[in-house]
């Protein structure tokens, strides 16, 4: 019975976070009142746009890193690739591809200083992350601002502000605006699923799985358990975080790209920002955690958080008459979720040290323990 | 062979080997660029500017596999393609054989006017570049929220994807349209396309993006290509 009892307390409290918001999530369907085939739809456009970037967040996990708060310099990696194949006015899935191909170099630079300064802050990657990420959108906006047109070639007049150097504010992508979603568009029913941009995660997550059978793979998840333990076992402990880094890096690139054709234009100073909040979110709602995280996580965080993303905006309208509610509701859930889910991960982290100490006690106190107890 | 020679061939050959991989990603970059370069073609069905060749009075015009459209004379059209080598399929509407033409742009050029009775004629050139500029209050708008952003840099960070997700889900009245598009969406559909020749006023209508609306009373050099509002606006 109390076998049972411990076991349902262990099920919430290791899925505490998705429960809660599946529950929220299912509350405010109702009061929304958006049609269920609406929702479906919502949810297949957002799978097909966010997916990508979440995945992104899986390697640095394996490798013990935490959550890659760094992935935002990914993300303007795909950017500056998209101001690139605006300027040049190259279209369609070609756009797309010259995008990924101007930003993967510039990622895996981003990934490689990403990881060595994550290196140099060992235990405290997610906070150095987020902060490095502040640090390069610096470098970032001085690149687009001001160095774009006056010493990077940028002669397109329709990107290019009037001064001559530096990018508008806003950038239209309609050249490559949803090219992938609509590459191989399949209408079923009511529903229109964007079968390419789904084989393309597919393929993702195809990867994600088979890279962790090689060697790297295993390397990574050596070192994610224990880094003197890798060491020890003549894994370079260092090297291999830097990889995990760089791979999430250039798929936060690919991601981005993925992300913004869809949207079909982006604000380029600050489409970066959200990025990674967002992504990482997603994840810890799927019922990740900091140390462990699995594909069905993504999916499951990516369906979970968009679908409260719909439906709350709505249900504040309809149950106190703003909408403005719904959003304020929104931000405090992503926000919250992150909290909650770190939170969560500390009280058990510090539950099972504690429980881990009670074990190694085991022989002689842990024997006297009991002798008192049954003694009581 | 001593394992100093053999290491050098292994150096040698991963050398080479990395340098097959950077030529292949150059290579496969310029393939893209090629590729995908995006042109715009102006049909232009005008007496030609000698006079020796009268525009058709009515006839239909499609370029690749896009939809055709009428033209009357003097209407001025637009398609937009990718890559350099195009069909321009033309139909008199006489009864006559369709006519095609093969028509190759050059790939530093964006825009390309090309003269629709000089085509059908092969009398060459029947193709000029076409100069694309952005009407000024756009440029104001643009500035104003640049500088606006210079001023105060944390504000501009802390809407983000946010506002993007937000506008998406909620009115969907993100950006639209054009080439540009102002943060605030007040004029962003609007691009104007001015002709270097000094060639007449818009007509438009006839394609399937640009709805025409000149502009004739600063300048008459000057067409006004508006996109319709819904063209890029976020999908939410």
């Amino acid at each position: 019975m109390s076998d049972g009892k411990n076991k349902l307390g262990r099920f919430f409290s290791e899925n505490a976070v998705v429960i809660i918001f599946l529950l929220i999530t299912v509350l405010a369907v109702k009061p929304s009142g958006l049609s269920l085939t609406y929702i479906t739809q919502e949810m297949i456009n957002r799978v097909g746009r966010d997916s990508f970037l979440v995945l992104a967040l899986l390697l640095p996990i394996y490798a013990g890193m935490g959550l890659n708060f760094g992935m935002t310099l990914g993300a303007m990696s795909g950017q500056i690739g998209l101001i690139f194949a605006i300027n040049y006015n190259i279209r369609g899935v070609d756009g797309l591809l010259f995008a990924a191909l101007v930003g993967t170099p510039i990622s895996i630079l981003m990934g490689y200083i990403c990881g060595a300064v994550l290196n140099k802050a060992k235990g405290r990657e997610m906070v150095t992350g987020y902060i490095l990420a502040f640090f390069i959108n610096g470098v970032y906006q001085f690149v687009v601002m001001y160095l774009m047109g006056s010493i990077i070639p940028i002669k397109n007049p329709a990107i290019l502000l009037s001064r001559g150097y530096g990018i508008r504010n806003t950038l239209d992508l309609s050249g490559v605006r949803q090219s992938l979603d609509n590459l191989l568009m399949l209408h079923l029913g009511p529903f229109a699923l964007p079968c390419a941009t789904f084989l393309v995660i597919a393929a993702l997550c195809v990867f994600i799985a088979w890279f962790k059978k090689t060697k790297l793979g295993q390397d990574m998840r050596a070192v994610g358990y224990d880094m003197k333990v890798a060491d020890s076992a003549g894994i370079a402990v260092d090297g291999t975080r830097i990889v995990a880094i760089i791979i999430s890096t250039v798929l936060a690139c690919y991601g981005q790209i993925i992300f913004l054709q869809n949207m079909g234009n982006f604000a380029t100073y600050n489409a970066h920002d959200q990025t990674s909040f967002f992504a990482v979110a997603a994840i810890l709602v799927g019922g990740a955690s900091v140390k462990k995280a699995t594909l069905p996580n993504v999916f499951i965080g990516v369906i979970l958080l968009h679908v409260l993303f719909v439906v709350s905006p709505l249900a504040g309208q309809n149950l106190f008459g703003s909408a403005m509610i719904g959003e304020y509701f929104r931000q405090f859930i992503g926000y919250g979720v992150i909290a909650l889910s770190l939170v969560l991960y500390a009280w058990r982290s510090r539950k099972e040290a504690m429980a881990a100490r009670e074990s190694l006690r085991g022989g002689a106190f842990g024997a006297a323990g009991q002798t008192a107890g049954g003694t009581k | 062979m001593s394992s100093a020679a053999v290491a050098k061939n292994v150096k040698t050959r991963r050398l080479v080997v990395r340098c097959a991989l950077i030529g292949v990603y150059i290579g496969l970059t310029a393939l893209v660029f090629v590729g995908g370069k995006g042109h715009t073609i102006i049909i232009d069905n005008k007496d030609s500017d000698d006079g020796l060749y009268k525009a058709f009075d009515d006839v239909r015009v499609g370029v690749d596999s896009q939809a055709d459209s009428d033209y009357m004379a003097g209407d001025r059209g637009m398609a937009v393609v990718q890559g350099q080598t195009h069909r321009v399929i033309i139909d008199k509407g006489d009864g006559s054989a369709k006519i095609e033409k093969t028509v190759h742009l050059p790939l530093g050029q964006d825009s390309v006017l090309v003269s629709l009775p000089r085509l059908v004629a092969d009398a060459r050139p029947y193709m000029q570049p076409f100069a694309m500029s952005v009407p000024a209050d756009i440029e104001q708008s643009e500035i104003k929220n640049e500088n606006a952003a210079a001023e105060a840099p944390g504000t501009a960070g802390q809407t983000g994807q946010s506002t993007a997700e937000s506008s998406a889900a909620g009115s969907g009245a993100a950006a639209s349209g054009g080439a540009v598009s102002s943060d605030t969406g007040e004029s962003g559909d609007a691009v104007f396309y001015s002709q270097p020749g000094g060639q007449g006023e818009a007509s438009g209508g006839s394609t399937k993006e640009s709805s025409g609306s000149s502009d004739s009373s600063d300048s008459d050099d000057t067409v006004f290509y508006s996109q319709p509002g819904g063209e890029g606006t976020a999908s939410p």
